[in-house]
């Protein structure tokens, strides 16, 4: 079995000579009218809340004003001042580094967890223990961040948590990490894994699932020991999943996780240094200020680069193994 | 069978100490946060959160539906865009789908990548802001909530590709019997897709009861607040409930002060109730549309 995050397929046309319209155009549509008018509120729907918003990027060539024609795009034209404004501020670097920095440790703490749970799993012999930690394991994906949140507090508040009352059971010293912002990359990282981890795993059970038993039983006979078969035969059959997932995650490296980040710390000035990303940045930059033309500009940055990353991974994947290619 | 060595009893033990803690650990937060929800509130700040009820104490959650409107409102206008949002998803996925899965349609690759492309490109915040805002008129409509979130690109391929998976000769007898496309998607097509139609359906129903950004961005009138933005308010804003209880509910306290922790506790466990008890008989489909979504045909 392969494992792949999904097959766009796209007919026989190549995506590029798909788009030219040739003679016989209406004669299709005159054909199959009801195919047509099927898909018709689909692509309606594409066009106005994704493509319309992708037109709508030309905000970040202008100094936006909301009284201007054409919903504000008639504004007067600044070329790249968006840029150039956000690019020489303090801010940039720092929040571009954040995002960076935290998604980098998101994907991989993520991705070594799931698959040392998934093959942990794999391993189990007491099916009911295999069930219910599953099941439980399962669970918090399905939990928004906002309650998480509410967990968070009765973690970490720093008088009635449980962590800091374990670290005083210990002799230790209270953490306020409320207002401590060096602990958070470490706590976000927690929270991650404590929510995705789990759920994470079915990719991985799955490919674990589809090797076949021969090749276990023939590592077997050879002498293996079970940390043996880990080794030599699950882990690397695990290659090409992880390879995908790595792509599929380094599109969004530059997308920070607003809908956590929002909710779990909200707009605390004290925990910035380490937790502001790109998003939440834009976010108050658009909600506090106004601030339209630079957080348009922002947000182009992040899609182009974002763009850019998947292609660069895909191709990069495909040149080493073209097992591992997205598309 | 061959007895196995001590080592790989030991491995089997240390994945299953390991996977097991793992699990305990995902349950701790959810017991912790149901136990201070069924505490009293001074009991809780005194001594801080437990991991078993010390003074058991109904005072939050009698408050949240009887005080005030607030948490019951909010029940029911999630219930609201949580249906409508997952008939409108499956509608609009299903519709979209069937004619892209078919050979006959000539232009179907064309249409396909026109959706593909949204997943690689998108525009961002700020025109999505102005596109709601301004273009569509939705700031403090429910529609927001419901209609942006109906289609993408992900659900429309799990989709088609399940269409294709069905027989082509289905669809073909049927059309010798002189029924149309339509009746072929609603008589054969959907009736075949009810497994991808309850994935779907579940995974989109999640995302609608978990949704507060686009109340955040869209919505400020309290009354239609969905279940998770009421709580994001009660965590930037402890008192937000409490401030506007009525007055019956503030006299039978006596003089005892409004439980603002326990009320935020006992919101967010009423809002993912539903969910936790439901999840265990629902956990398969969710792993089976993953998986339908992970595998190469």
């Amino acid at each position: 079995m392969r494992v792949k995050a999904f097959t766009p397929t796209f007919g026989q046309d190549s995506p590029a000579s798909a788009f030219r319209v040739r003679p016989g155009f209406l004669r299709e549509l005159a054909l199959h009218p009801s195919l047509y008018l099927m898909v018709l509120p689909g692509v309606l729907f594409f066009l106005i809340f994704n493509y319309l918003p992708m037109a709508g990027l030309a905000i970040a060539f202008v100094d936006y004003s909301p009284i201007a024609p054409f919903f504000g795009l008639g504004s007067r034209f600044v070329g790249f001042e968006n840029f150039r404004f956000f690019f020489t501020s303090n801010d940039w670097s720092r929040i571009t580094l954040n995002t960076f920095y935290l998604n980098t440790l998101f994907i991989s703490t993520g991705l070594i967890t799931q698959m040392l749970l998934a093959v942990g799993l794999n391993e189990m012999r007491a099916q009911g223990v295999k069930r219910l930690s599953q099941t439980l394991m399962f669970l918090p994906n399905f939990i928004s961040w906002t309650v998480v949140s509410v967990f968070s507090i009765a973690l970490f508040s720093t008088n009635e948590g449980l962590t800091n009352k374990f670290i005083m059971a210990f002799g230790g010293k209270t953490v306020n990490f409320y207002q401590t912002a060096s602990v958070w990359p470490g706590l976000l990282v927690a929270l991650r894994l404590w929510k995705g981890a789990g759920f994470g795993t079915v990719i991985y059970l799955s490919t674990i699932a589809g090797i076949s038993q021969e090749v276990y039983e023939a590592a077997t006979i050879d002498g293996a020991s079970r940390m043996g078969r880990i080794r030599y035969v699950t882990l690397p059959l695990l290659k090409t999943t992880t390879a995908i997932l790595l792509i599929m995650s380094i599109g969004g490296i530059f997308n920070g996780d607003l809908g956590m980040i929002y909710a779990l710390i909200g707009d605390n000035p004290m925990l910035r240094s380490t937790t502001d990303v790109i998003d939440t940045y834009v976010y108050r930059a658009l909600r506090l200020n106004n601030d339209y033309g630079m957080s348009a500009a922002v947000g182009l940055f992040q899609s182009i680069t974002g763009f850019v990353f998947v292609v660069g991974a895909n191709a990069i994947a495909k040149k080493l193994d073209s097992e591992s290619a997205l598309f | 069978m061959r007895k196995e060595s001590l080592v790989d009893r030991a491995t089997v033990a240390g994945f299953t100490i390991i996977c097991a803690l793992f699990g305990l650990m995902c349950l701790m937060p959810l017991w912790v946060a149901l136990v201070a929800s069924f505490s009293n509130e001074y009991a809780l700040i005194r001594s801080g959160y437990q991991i078993w009820v010390n003074q058991l104490d109904f005072t939050s959650y009698r408050l949240i539906f009887s005080g005030s409107d607030d948490v019951l409102r909010a029940y029911g206008v999630t219930i609201l865009t949580t249906s409508l949002g997952v008939g409108t998803t499956l509608f609009l996925t299903a519709l979209t789908a069937f004619p892209l899965s078919l050979r006959s349609m000539r232009y179907r690759g064309a249409i396909s990548f026109f959706a593909y492309f949204t997943m690689l490109f998108n525009g961002g915040l700020v025109p999505n802001y102005i596109l709601t805002v301004r273009f569509l008129h939705l700031k403090n409509n429910l529609l927001v909530l419901i209609i942006p979130a109906a289609l993408n690109a992900y659900n429309l391929f799990l989709m088609r590709n399940y269409f294709q998976t069905l027989p082509e000769s289905l669809a073909e007898s049927a059309k010798i019997d002189g029924a149309g496309d339509f009746r072929i998607f609603r008589s054969i097509a959907l009736p075949l897709a009810k497994p991808i139609l309850a994935t779907i359906g579940l995974f989109a129903a999640m995302g609608y009861w978990n949704e507060w950004y686009r109340v955040l961005l869209y919505i400020d009138r309290r009354n239609m607040f969905t279940l998770q933005f009421l709580i994001m308010k009660l965590q930037q804003q402890v008192d937000f409930l409490s401030s506007s209880m009525n007055p019956q509910a503030r006299q039978s306290l006596g003089n005892i002060p409004i439980p603002t922790i326990g009320i935020r506790l006992a919101t967010a466990m009423v809002s993912i109730g539903p969910i936790v008890l439901l999840y265990p008989f629902l956990q398969r489909y969710f792993i089976g549309g993953i998986l339908i979504g992970s595998v190469k045909g």
